[in-house]
C-alpha cells in the first residue's frame, strides 16, 4: 500500500499543504494576533514524515533542501538550517518505512518521535555553535506538543488522503 | 551489483552533498560572506514578495466576513456622516469649520509626527511568530536607505530593530525575539538598563543589567537609550506594568508590557540614516 504511487493531484496537494504549513504563520498572524498554535507544534515536520513515511511521490531529498531553503527565507534563521531538519526527518522517515515488517501505528509514532528529537538536538546544536540564542523549554514544549498531536494528525490525513484517493479510482 | 549496495552509491551521495551543501550555507551565513550575502538577499526578496501573492487569496478569504462587516458599519457611518454634514453646514455659517478642520487634521497627523523628518513608511509583507524567531519582513530595504539595526516606530512606539537587510525587503526582529537587545532608560530617573525578548517568561520581555539599588515601580515608562549610538534617545517602549515581589518585600521580577502590539502593525516607519 504505502509503496505503490499515489495520484499525482494527491503529490501536490500534499506539497501544497507542506508549503502551507509554512506561510501558515504568516497568515494566521494577519488575523489571530494573539493565537500562538506555531509556539507548541510544528506542523512543517509533522507532515514532512507523514508523506515521507507513506512515499508520497514527488517528496524526494531535494524538494526537502528546496523547502529548507524557503523556509529559512520566511522565518528569518542562517540558510541551511531547515534543510538540515528537513531532510533529516525525511531520511529517518525513509529509513523507517523500509526497515518496517508490518504497518503499526505505534512504531511509526514512536518512529516520528525519534526523527523530530533527533532534528532539534541539531538544531540546537548548530544554534549553539553559530552562536544564535535560544530558551531549551520551548523547543521541550514544542517537541511534546508536535509528537503528541501526532496521532490526530494522522487520522485526519489518512481518513482525507484515502478518500482522495478512492475519489480519483472511481 | 557491488556498486549498488555499496555505501557510495548514487543516492547515498546525493544524500551527502546536499547535507554537506546545507552546512556550508549555515557556514556561509554565518560568517557574512559578501557574496552569499547578496545571493541570499535575491532569495529573501524573491522569496517575501512571492510569499505575499501567493498567500493574497486565502488572505483575502479570510478576511471577507471583516469586509462585510465593514461595509454594514460604513453604511451606519455613512448615515451618520450625513447628519454630521448638516450640522457642519449649520457650522459654516457660524464660521466655525476652519477651526473643526484643523482639529481633525491634526488628529489624522498625530501618527509618526514626531519623527516624520527621519523616518520613511513601509508595509509589512509578512509576519512570523514561532519557537525559532519573532520578526516581520517589510517591503523596504538597501534600496531605500535601511540599514541593519535601523529602529522600527508604529505610533510613536518602538516595536524592532531591523535585523537582515535585503535590496527590497528587510526583517525586523521584534522586541520580543529571544536575540532581541535594546539599551534603555526607565522611568522618572531614567535609570540604564537592557530589554532583552525572553519566551519563556509572561510578558516575554526582561531585564538585564538593571543596578540592584534602584527599584521600579508599576507604571514607570520605558525609553530607548543612545547608548550605542544606533537608537535615538527618548522613544516609547512600554511600561511595568507589575512588580513582582516575595515575602520580605525582595523583588523577584518586573513584567513589562509593550504601548503596541507588533503582530497589528500593517504599516510601519523606519528610521534612515541620511548621508
Amino acid at each position: 500500500m504505502t509503496n505503490r504511487e499515489k495520484k499525482n493531484y494527491n503529490n501536490f496537494l500534499a506539497i501544497g499543504l507542506v508549503f502551507l504549513s509554512l506561510m501558515g504563520n504568516s497568515i494566521s498572524k494577519e488575523f489571530f494576533i494573539e493565537l500562538d498554535f506555531n509556539q507548541y507544534f510544528n506542523l512543517s515536520y509533522l507532515l514532512i514524515y507523514f508523506f515521507s513515511f507513506n512515499r508520497f511521490k514527488n517528496f524526494s531529498i531535494f524538494l526537502m533542501f528546496v523547502l529548507g531553503l524557503i523556509s529559512d527565507s520566511i522565518t528569518g534563521i542562517p540558510f541551511g538550517v531547515s534543510s538540515v531538519a528537513y531532510m533529516l526527518i525525511y531520511r529517518i522517515a525513509i529509513y523507517q518505512n523500509s526497515i518496517r515488517l508490518r504497518s503499526k501505528f505505534l512504531s511509526e509514532w514512536f518512529a516520528f518521535a525519534i526523527a523530530i528529537l533527533a532534528t532539534y538536538i541539531l538544531i540546537l546544536i548548530i544554534f549553539y555553535v553559530t552562536g544564535r540564542l535560544f530558551d531549551y523549554e520551548v523547543y521541550i514544549y514544542n517537541f511534546l506538543g508536535t509528537f503528541l498531536i501526532y496521532p490526530f494528525a494522522w487520522l485526519v490525513l489518512k481518513y482525507f488522503f484515502l478518500k482522495m484517493e478512492r475519489f480519483s479510482n472511481e | 551489483m557491488q556498486e549498488e549496495n555499496s555505501w557510495f552509491d548514487k543516492n547515498n551521495l546525493r544524500i551527502l552533498t546536499l547535507f554537506v551543501l546545507a552546512f556550508f550555507f549555515i557556514y556561509l551565513d554565518n560568517t557574512d560572506q559578501k557574496y552569499f550575502k547578496k545571493t541570499k538577499s535575491f532569495i529573501n526578496d524573491g522569496v517575501s514578495h512571492a510569499s505575499y501573492i501567493v498567500t493574497w487569496p486565502i488572505r483575502e478569504l479570510l478576511a471577507s466576513p471583516g469586509y462585510i462587516r465593514s461595509i454594514i458599519i460604513l453604511k451606519e457611518e455613512n448615515k451618520k456622516i450625513n447628519n454630521i454634514e448638516k450640522e457642519l453646514k449649520k457650522l459654516i455659517i457660524e464660521n466655525n469649520f476652519t477651526k473643526l478642520d484643523n482639529q481633525k487634521l491634526k488628529k489624522f497627523l498625530s501618527e509618526e509626527q514626531l519623527y516624520i523628518a527621519d523616518t520613511i513608511q513601509a508595509k509589512v509583507i509578512s509576519k512570523t511568530k514561532g519557537i525559532f524567531s519573532q520578526s516581520f519582513v517589510i517591503n523596504r530595504g538597501t534600496n531605500d536607505g535601511i540599514k541593519k539595526g535601523s529602529p522600527i516606530i508604529k505610533n510613536n512606539f518602538l516595536i524592532g530593530q531591523v535585523s537582515e537587510v535585503n535590496f527590497q525587503s528587510s526583517r525586523a526582529m521584534l522586541l520580543t525575539d529571544i536575540n532581541s537587545r535594546i539599551p534603555i532608560l526607565i522611568g522618572e530617573q531614567l535609570i540604564q538598563a537592557i530589554l532583552v525578548g525572553d519566551p519563556s517568561s509572561e510578558s516575554q520581555l526582561s531585564l538585564q543589567y538593571l543596578p540592584k539599588k534602584f527599584h521600579l515601580k508599576s507604571g514607570d515608562k520605558i525609553y530607548t537609550s543612545d547608548i550605542e549610538g544606533i537608537l535615538k534617545r527618548g522613544i516609547l517602549i512600554g511600561s511595568i506594568t507589575k512588580v513582582k515581589q516575595d515575602e520580605n518585600n525582595k523583588i523577584l521580577n518586573y513584567f513589562i508590557q509593550l504601548d503596541y502590539n507588533p503582530y497589528q502593525a500593517d504599516y510601519v516607519s523606519v528610521f534612515v540614516y541620511k548621508k
